[in-house]
């Protein structure tokens, strides 16, 4: 029943090699879906839809889809040797659970499996736009990569407003100038749009963006004046040798001509010399300033590299390349950039131990002013109590000594009260030497 | 659904743009929801020789995972094709264009390659049974019909 031209599809996947097999299914669901994000939730889950993008080549027919003709995201394989994206054959098995191409009946889960690793590796290597395009991002990277790079790095993303309660989306490059999300007017068009849609309006939607130069008739966006005018032919410049002292004026296509016969063409080359020599010489100063700083280094350490070992256990180090560009500049030799690394991380470590003198001394410091403090609260409390302890054996003595003295009358001084206690603890007096104390405390 | 239908449709409309096989020529597409097609039988078919016949397409948002909803018209110099198959206002039954026959493998060209072979098979001279009934009595869309298909011969 299907018609003549049916697309032949399968002829890309036969072996169905039991390695792939381990990979478990729907692992590979939209690639996009649950890759790069990492946990990012459901916005980020949505970041790149892989099947959107636009490929920079024309993609091999066997890698495309037959379902949404576009190259494959997420490519299973049916027992029937069929590849279809993921989505798009679930999508189409919700209504008809056949294969879309010879129209067996499938069972999605148990018949089918993810494509050969080969297949999604030459998927992963197709060359895509970034999905920014349309907002300035020219990149061309490969496709496994191009959520990396939306997420991560590219400048045209569009993220959350930094402003705190602004709900709109502004692209990544301008998350720096604060909320843009308010409304000004155009103003080759005098319409109304918001801040941040400006510049996309004024490059290409806005009716009056284009110009025409006043100088080479030329059309030219408005907001592109300025690149225009680095190239427009009428725009007045000064003539090439105007370091060298030509004062003369002219439109940008004349000052060719004008170069060949210039008063100061034959101080030119000596110019351009000059300062050839010059940047020469900067270069060399520089050269002669690290060497001396090594020069220095070594006479300071009595340290000297054994040359060739140094530059062979070196070697095999690769410098990581992007973060070294700036300081690596000055320097011309790995072993230079080493000593250079090692000199600073020194500095570092001494300015650190030094620091931490410091901290050290002044805690003890603190320690000390506390601790005497309390030494000298600890004393007096201490003699305090010797005090109170003298009081009460005496006291402890008076007592016993009137107790000795029962019956023989009672004693001037606590009269009342040692009557009142004659009485009820008089007959188990002597077992209750001890604890006297603590049942009958003593009335200061 | 995810916007992959219109992406879908640019794409086999920049095809079918090119290229279009011998019979069929694409005759409007201003937008993605509604192409319409010429078709030609080409071999000496006495039923529809030297005829003409205009179908249009029309797709719904979910296609291709759904299949496009695709019947004759009928203007003054297009007229609609005599068929066992085909009702007198336009609608036609094939399998193909049902949502148990649809598969989202086929597109525009396979359905009118489908259907002019359908034509050119074609020997009988008449409308499906209950043609005049159906065509009076029908206002459902022609997908949601449950045609009868009893007559795979044809």
């Amino acid at each position: 029943m299907p018609p003549p031209n049916t697309p032949e599809e399968g002829v890309v996947a036969t072996n169905t090699s039991s390695i792939l097999a381990l990979r478990p299914s729907m692992s590979r669901d939209g690639g996009g879906d649950g890759g790069g994000g990492g946990g990012g939730g459901p916005s980020s889950a949505a970041a790149v839809d892989l099947r959107l993008l636009e490929y920079e080549d024309a993609v091999d027919e066997n890698l495309i889809c037959p379902i949404c003709r576009v190259a494959l995201v997420g490519p299973v394989i049916t027992n029937c040797d069929h590849v279809f994206c993921h989505r798009c054959l679930v999508q189409a098995h919700a209504l008809n659970p056949v294969c879309p191409v010879d129209r067996l009946p499938l069972k999605l889960v148990s018949e089918t499996r993810p494509a050969p690793k080969i297949v999604q590796n030459q998927l992963d290597n197709l060359n895509v736009r970034c999905p920014n395009h349309a907002r300035g991002c020219h990149l061309v990277v490969a496709r496994s990569l191009v959520e990396n790079h939306v997420t991560r790095y590219c400048d045209k993303t569009m993220v959350p407003c930094p402003h705190p309660s602004c709900e709109h989306t502004v692209v990544r490059n301008d998350v720096g100038k604060g909320c843009l999300h308010y409304d000004v007017q155009c103003e080759y068009c005098e319409g109304n749009m918001l801040k941040a849609d400006l510049e996309i309006h004024q490059d290409q939607k806005c009716p009056n963006r284009k110009k025409d130069c006043e100088l080479c008739s030329a059309e030219f966006v408005r907001n592109k004046q300025e690149e225009h005018m680095k190239e427009c032919p009428e725009v007045e410049v000064s003539c090439k040798y105007a370091p060298f002292g030509c004062t003369q004026q002219m439109s940008r296509k004349m000052a060719e001509g004008h170069g060949e016969k210039c008063d100061y063409r034959v101080v030119g080359p000596v110019g351009e010399q000059l300062a050839e020599l010059r940047s020469e010489l900067t270069a060399l100063q520089e050269k002669d300033r690290m060497k001396d700083r090594r020069i220095k280094f070594l006479e300071n350490r009595g340290y000297t590299l054994p040359a060739s070992n140094a530059t062979e256990a070196i070697s095999d180090i690769s410098l990581p390349e992007s973060s070294t560009n700036a300081d690596m500049a000055p320097y011309e030799s790995r072993d230079q950039y080493f000593l250079s690394l090692f000199e600073t991380m020194e500095s570092k470590v001494e300015r650190l131990s030094s620091a931490l003198a410091e901290v050290e001394g002044r805690h003890s410091m603190m320690l000390i002013n506390e601790t005497l403090q309390i030494k000298d609260q600890l004393t007096e409390i201490r003699s305090t109590l010797g005090v109170l302890g003298m009081h009460v054996r005496w006291l402890m003595n008076f007592r016993l000594q009137e107790r000795g003295r029962v019956g023989a009358g009672s004693p001037a001084m606590p009269g009342s009260l040692a009557g009142n206690q004659q009485g009820t603890s008089d007959p188990n007096l002597p077992r209750r030497l001890s604890d006297t104390m603590r049942e009958h405390p003593p009335r200061l | 659904m995810s916007g992959l239908g219109p992406k879908r449709l640019g794409k086999e409309l920049t095809k079918i743009q090119n290229s279009l096989p011998p019979g069929i020529t694409l005759v409007s597409a201003d937008n993605l929801e509604e192409w319409f097609l010429d078709i030609q039988v080409l071999d000496q078919n006495p039923l529809y020789a030297g005829q003409t016949y205009r179908l249009k397409f029309k797709f719904s948002k979910s296609y291709p995972i759904e299949p496009p909803e695709v019947t004759f018209t009928k203007t003054d110099n297009r007229p609609i094709p005599m068929h066992p198959h085909i009702y007198s206002n336009g609608i036609i039954c094939l399998d193909l264009l049902g949502s148990q026959g649809w598969s989202p493998v086929q597109n525009v060209e396979s359905v009118c390659m489908s259907i002019q072979s359908m034509l050119t098979g074609n020997t009988k001279d008449e409308r499906p049974p209950g043609d005049e009934e159906f065509v009076r009595g029908n206002r459902l869309r022609p997908r949601d019909i449950d045609f009868y298909y009893h007559d795979n011969t044809v």
